[in-house]
């Protein structure tokens, strides 16, 4: 995977040394959530300067530490991969259109990874990005927690800046 | 288009506060935003501490009151040198101090008196604890914060705690 990875690092490289001093690189994960859409929408609105890049990352379903006899058979496997990348095309051309939209030069990436907070964390070394962009959760349906548990180890794990992007409607309940 | 945003910035006078600050900004800064230096002075323990009850030691009258003045000097200083702060980056805004026993409760208090649309903080302070990758501070703010929170991480101080198993 690190070979698929190489074009991007080329990229970034290029970008650099072409924009040194004025540009930033943004990591945005991002799913198919609320809160994911907020997020990218404030660094949009809020954050957003001429020259940042922004590299929004989807991390796809794992499913490569199935053993033979535990979990869903290879068939169902192949089903569950091809639904996670029907969904990463959407989630794909919602990003990129919304981005275009606002006049802002930026990339989708389908990365898969046992660990989603650490896919993202790694993910965020390769580009080199300067800042990450979070949700406070994204899809998780248990809402015992303030804040979800990839933004959580994301926050915990990460070398550069994190914003932890808090959606207003959803913060009134806790106490 | 965006009206005024108040953004508050958590300083502590620690290199990770100063580093949060400078990154504020380089990176989220706008012409216009109001931002509020929001101080939680580490507080002199034998003044506030409230286990003097129970405890042996009477400290003569006119040392307690030295060492308050003392205090109140330092944390004036202090405030200063983050107005300065502002001046120098020609920014509009201003410096508040906020008493707290829990720094991280003062800053979410301070960010809901000002209206904040945002908070920045350093994922450390001045504290020596190593435990954990990010400080407790800046958990609190993150977990309790009804708006946006900038944990930003000082890169060469990005230490990595020790294993204790």
């Amino acid at each position: 995977s690190q070979d698929a990875l190489l074009p991007h690092r080329l990229f970034v490289l290029l970008l650099q040394t072409i924009f040194f001093e004025t540009m930033a690189i943004i990591l945005i994960p991002v799913d198919s959530s609320t809160h994911s859409e907020y997020c990218l929408d404030f660094y949009i609105k809020q954050l957003h300067r001429e020259g940042n890049h922004v590299f929004s990352v989807y991390v796809g379903d794992y499913y490569g530490d199935v053993g033979v006899l535990e979990g869903p058979t290879p068939g169902r496997i192949q089903e569950l991969e091809q639904e996670d990348r029907l969904k990463s095309a959407q989630i794909e051309e919602h990003v990129l259109q919304v981005l275009k939209e606002n006049n802002i030069t930026g990339t989708f990436k389908r990365v898969l990874g046992k660990d989603v907070w650490h896919t993202i964390v790694e993910y965020s070394k390769t580009i080199k990005a300067d800042m990450i962009v979070l949700g406070s959760r994204g899809m998780g349906k248990i809402r015992r927690t303030i804040l979800g548990s990839v933004s959580e180890s994301v926050l915990h794990h990460s070398h550069i800046p994190v914003l932890i992007c808090k959606h207003p409607h959803h913060t009134s309940h806790h106490h | 288009m965006a009206d005024q945003r108040n953004c508050v910035v958590a300083v502590d006078g620690s290199e990770h506060s100063d580093y949060a600050f400078d990154w504020y900004y380089k990176q989220v800064h706008r012409e216009g935003d109001h931002v509020v230096l929001v101080y939680i002075p580490e507080l002199n323990d034998m003044l506030h501490s409230s286990r003097w009850s129970n405890s042996v030691y009477v400290f003569d009258r006119d040392v307690m009151e030295a060492m308050l003045r003392e205090e109140q000097e330092r944390i004036k200083a202090d405030l200063e040198v983050f107005a300065q702060k502002l001046k120098d980056h020609g920014l509009g805004g201003k410096v508040k101090s906020v008493m707290a026993s829990k720094p991280g409760e003062g800053i979410i208090k301070a960010a809901e008196e000002e209206h904040a649309d945002l908070i920045v903080v350093g994922s450390r302070g001045k504290g020596t604890l190593r435990r954990t990758f990010v400080g407790s501070v800046s958990d609190y703010i993150v977990h309790h914060s009804h708006v946006p929170v900038f944990v930003c991480k000082h890169p060469h101080k990005h230490v990595h705690p020790e294993e204790t198993h």
